[in-house]
């Protein structure tokens, strides 16, 4: 990263490299269309250039911040996307389908991580569904919780439970797997 | 927002679910507080969990090329500073009365004071970066927008205005600026654009093949009967040169900007529109 911000442009290059599948992976995944992703990617890759000496090392990893960058971008493409042409409401009977639907539709992600997969497990599906809607598709606590006909406090509430949920379930595997044998 | 506050809305914020306006408040408090930044820094690592178990999904070979030429294009901060750690400086203002002709839309005066001239600097700097990175886009390579716009092919001509563009995410800024893309011309050799918000009157100026590398341009923009240099734009070992206009800018009502070559040479020009 030192590299990059002194504006050697090879570094970028490798950067590319290293991640680039991790980004583009993340683009696909919120927006679903390579032909706006490949977009996403490449706007994100430009940000590192353009941003590099504000990328703080102490604050987390050059992957994490590069996906929270590319997650972000995508969302502000969805969100585009969605007030033109409401394709987001179709995502979102999809999503509502009275209660009962176990929501197979949104809720099976690719997570490539077995961790993250136990850890999802640990959360009911209301709350999974509204991470989903929230963290991958963008809406805010009021349009959750108009479209899903609940209070903002429910969604608040669901939200809570879900980032508690999600945080023992990876503690509890972190000191297993840090814990004697 | 307090700390109590923040408590409240830390779960939603963390998530992504809070407008733009409460995050707003809540980057603002995490700034000051360090047990606030502190806990709100120990949820998202709970939550950028999710984002790390994505899969990976190779993009097609030729993207690197792509956007290592994107970047390519893009002078770096560093060269940008000169790697100088000094403030960047604040560009002379000077004022002509503007002739007739440039009066504009004087009689629905909008004053703004020159003294929040250099603080609202930086905030263009900033929002130059967004406007900057689109631009290129459109410039360079305007079918890379694909999807994300109408097609910005067939317009260009002299003064042309270009169709509204979708809402631009402005650092820092209210999601509601639409820009436009505004060719600048003139009698010489070389080629200039605006990326201009006229709602903000925020833009970046480029232009390229006007004057020799390592010479400057001064950037001129007229509004409300006064004509007023706004900075100097540097022009680079290619030819090509950036200027982000300031934010705000010192005239109200701009009505035209343009870009003199300091070393003699006709200048480049735009019309602006409200």
């Amino acid at each position: 990263m030192r590299a990059v911000a002194r504006g050697d442009t090879d570094a970028v290059g490798e950067l590319y490299d290293r991640h680039a599948s991790a980004v583009y992976g993340m683009a696909m995944s919120v927006l679903r269309d390579p032909t706006v992703a490949q977009d996403v990617t490449q706007e994100t890759f430009v940000r590192l250039w353009t941003r590099a000496q504000a990328f703080d090392a102490h604050r987390g990893t050059l992957l994490g911040w590069l996906l929270a960058v590319t997650r972000n971008l995508a969302l502000d493409e969805l969100r585009r996307q969605r007030r033109a042409s409401e394709r987001a409401e179709l995502l979102m009977r999809e999503a509502t389908v009275q209660g009962t639907g176990d929501l197979d539709l949104l809720l099976q992600r690719g997570w490539d991580s077995q961790r993250v997969r136990d850890a999802l497990g640990e959360l009911s599906t209301l709350q999974r569904q509204t991470v989903e809607l929230v963290y991958f598709q963008g809406y805010t606590l009021t349009e959750v919780a108009e479209r899903l006909a609940v209070a903002v406090g429910t969604v608040k509430s669901r939200l809570h439970s879900a980032l508690t949920g999600l945080r023992g379930a990876l503690s509890e595997e972190s000191s297993s797997a840090t814990g004697p044998s | 927002m307090d700390c109590r506050d923040v408590a409240e809305a830390e779960d939603a914020y963390v998530w992504g679910a809070l407008d733009a306006q409460q995050r707003a408040l809540v980057e603002a408090h995490r700034q000051e507080c360090p047990a606030c930044e502190r806990r709100l820094a120990e949820a998202e690592r709970v939550v950028s969990t999710l984002d790390q178990a994505q899969p990976r999904l190779a993009p097609p070979a030729e993207l690197r090329a792509r956007v290592l030429s994107a970047i390519e294009r893009i002078p770096s901060p560093a060269s940008a500073r000169g790697d100088r750690a000094e403030p960047l400086p604040v560009p002379p203002v000077r004022v002509d009365r503007a002739s007739p002709g440039h009066r504009g839309s004087a009689s629905r005066g909008r004053p703004r004071r020159l003294g929040t001239f250099a603080s609202g600097l930086a905030t263009g700097v900033a929002a130059s970066v967004a406007l900057l990175a689109l631009a290129f886009v459109l410039v360079v390579r305007p079918e890379a927008l694909g999807g994300l716009g109408p097609s910005r092919s067939g317009y260009g001509s002299s003064g042309e205005q270009a169709p509204a563009l979708p809402p631009i995410p402005i650092p820092g800024g209210q999601p509601s600026s639409a820009a436009h893309l505004i060719r600048l011309t003139g009698d010489g050799q070389g080629v200039g654009w605006l990326a201009y918000d006229p709602a903000t009157s925020r833009g970046v100026v480029m232009v390229e093949g006007q004057s020799p590398a390592g010479s400057t341009e001064a950037v001129w923009v007229t509004g409300d009967g006064q004509r007023v240099q706004v900075g100097t734009l540097p022009v680079n070992e290619n030819g090509f040169g950036t200027f982000t206009l300031p934010d705000p800018l010192p005239v109200a009502h701009p009505s035209r900007l343009e870009v003199v070559p300091e070393q003699g040479g006709p200048p480049l020009a735009a019309d602006l529109q409200e």
